[in-house]
This record gives structure tokens, C-alpha cells and sequence, in this order.
């Protein structure tokens, strides 16, 4: 199998892996996997999307679902969300028991993750379950490997703050 | 000494304000939210507040009084800026 093949076979294996991982799992020269990952995107064969400083990895056909996985972990809190989620199913306050949110900041963060298709909502008498609606090992990959620009954390404190001094509930 | 010591109190409220005001604009753009654009406009106009207030400066000509009107309408448009963001729903 040809360096190309192997990385196309890995990339399409593991979706969302970065390029730093993807040299020391492979271990392949940096400059030789970026010349073969040029040719394989250039190619059609994976795609990339560069976020946080750091750029990743998917086979084609994955641009709408990286698309809206990527728009949900930008933020600190649906990161958090959406990794508690993935330990299992949780209500509304489960969530803010272990993550120590306000309601308000709950409900807004789950109707956006809910928009973009990552997590269902699910109505059981009173009690509202949220459960993800996403592949978990690419969700836990990516969710790893970003880490966020020192203005991103700041945005994300102040989204949450500006929520919580309004309380808006639903 | 301190008339420096105004100054440089001055400059760090400027640089701060400058952060928070890119901060906000961040966070408008990621949650889209009109509170957080209000918000981002207050700061905005509290580093302009800050930067009219040392305008003499610059422009020894300007009479103070002019200055201190804009400053205190600055302070006013602030003010009612960050009760919108509080109380509006986006």
C-alpha cells in the first residue's frame, strides 16, 4: 500500500483527525504528508476545515455533518454539553448539576445544538432527555484536539454571562 | 506626576476597553445575539468617551466645555446601552 493509500485508508477510518495526529499515528514527515494530503484534497478524496488554529481531516461526503459539528464546538459550553452527552443521555438538569450552568444558558445552547441536528430532544411527560444525534468517536476527537483562541474563550464567557444576567427561559 | 499617572490610567482603560469590545464583537458573531451587539457598541463607546476626554491633547483649540458635553452624552448613551442589552429578548 502506497504512503497516499495508507492516509486516504486513515483519514476515511478516523473523520476529524488533525494533521499533527495524523503524522504521529502514520508516522509520516510532515512536509511528506502535506504534499500527499494536497494531492488527495485536490483530488476530491478528503476534505479539509481549519479551526482554532488547527486543521482537520474528513473523507468527502462528510461536509454537512463536519460543517455543523464544527459550528457546535466553537463554543465552551455546547463543547461541554456535548461531551456530557456522550458519557449517555441527560436531562436539563442533570446537565446543570454537572456542569454548573444557569437554565437559561442550558436551554439556549441546547436549542442551538438541536438546530444544527447534533442532539435530539426527547419529551417524556415533564421531563425533557437530550441524547446526540452525532458519531461519538469523531465528536471525542475533535472535541481533544481543539483548543480554543484566547478571544474565543472570552466570547464564550461573555455569550454565557450576558445569558445568565437575563435569565431567559423558555 | 499626576497628570502621568492620568494618563497612563487612561491608556489601560482604553486598552481594556478595547479587549472587551473585540470580545463582544467575537461573541456577536458566533451567537448572533442583538444584545451582544449592544453591548459590543458600549464598550466601543466607552473607549471613544476615553479617547474625547484626552482629545485636548491633540486639539488644544477645543473648549473643554464642548468636551465634557460630549463626554457626559457619551456616559448617557452607555448607560442606556447596556439596560437594552439586559432587558431585550433576542
Amino acid at each position: 500500500m502506497s504512503t497516499r493509500e495508507r492516509i486516504l485508508e486513515y483519514v476515511t477510518k478516523n473523520p476529524g483527525i488533525t494533521f499533527r495526529k495524523l503524522a504521529q499515528e502514520l508516522n509520516i514527515g510532515l512536509g511528506n504528508l502535506q504534499y500527499h494530503l494536497w494531492h488527495l484534497e485536490k483530488e476530491g478524496k478528503i476534505t479539509s476545515k481549519r479551526l482554532g488554529g488547527k486543521k482537520y481531516f474528513f473523507p468527502p461526503g462528510f461536509e454537512e455533518e463536519y460543517r455543523r459539528l464544527m459550528i457546535a464546538i466553537s463554543n465552551e459550553s455546547q463543547r461541554k454539553i456535548l461531551l456530557l452527552l456522550a458519557e449517555g443521555d441527560k436531562n436539563q438538569s442533570e446537565i446543570a448539576e454537572k456542569l454548573n450552568l444557569t437554565p437559561s444558558t442550558i436551554v439556549y445552547h441546547t436549542k442551538r445544538l438541536e438546530r444544527l441536528g447534533i442532539i435530539t430532544k426527547i419529551k417524556d411527560g415533564k421531563n425533557t432527555v437530550y441524547s446526540l444525534n452525532c458519531d461519538v468517536n469523531v465528536l471525542v476527537r475533535i472535541i481533544k484536539e481543539y483548543k480554543p483562541k484566547i478571544w474565543d474563550k472570552l466570547a464564550d464567557k461573555l455569550i454565557d454571562l450576558t445569558l445568565a444576567f437575563r435569565g431567559e427561559e423558555e | 506626576m499626576i497628570d502621568i499617572l492620568g494618563y497612563l490610567l487612561d491608556g489601560s482603560i482604553i486598552i481594556l476597553g478595547t479587549i472587551l469590545s473585540v470580545a463582544a464583537w467575537k461573541a456577536y458573531r458566533k451567537s448572533g445575539m442583538k444584545s451582544i451587539l449592544l453591548l459590543f457598541l458600549a464598550f466601543l463607546m466607552f473607549v471613544s468617551k476615553k479617547i474625547i476626554e484626552n482629545f485636548h491633547l491633540i486639539r488644544t483649540s477645543l473648549s473643554s466645555e464642548i468636551l465634557e458635553v460630549v463626554s457626559t452624552t457619551f456616559e448617557l448613551l452607555i448607560l442606556l446601552l447596556f439596560f437594552t442589552a439586559l432587558i431585550r429578548r433576542d
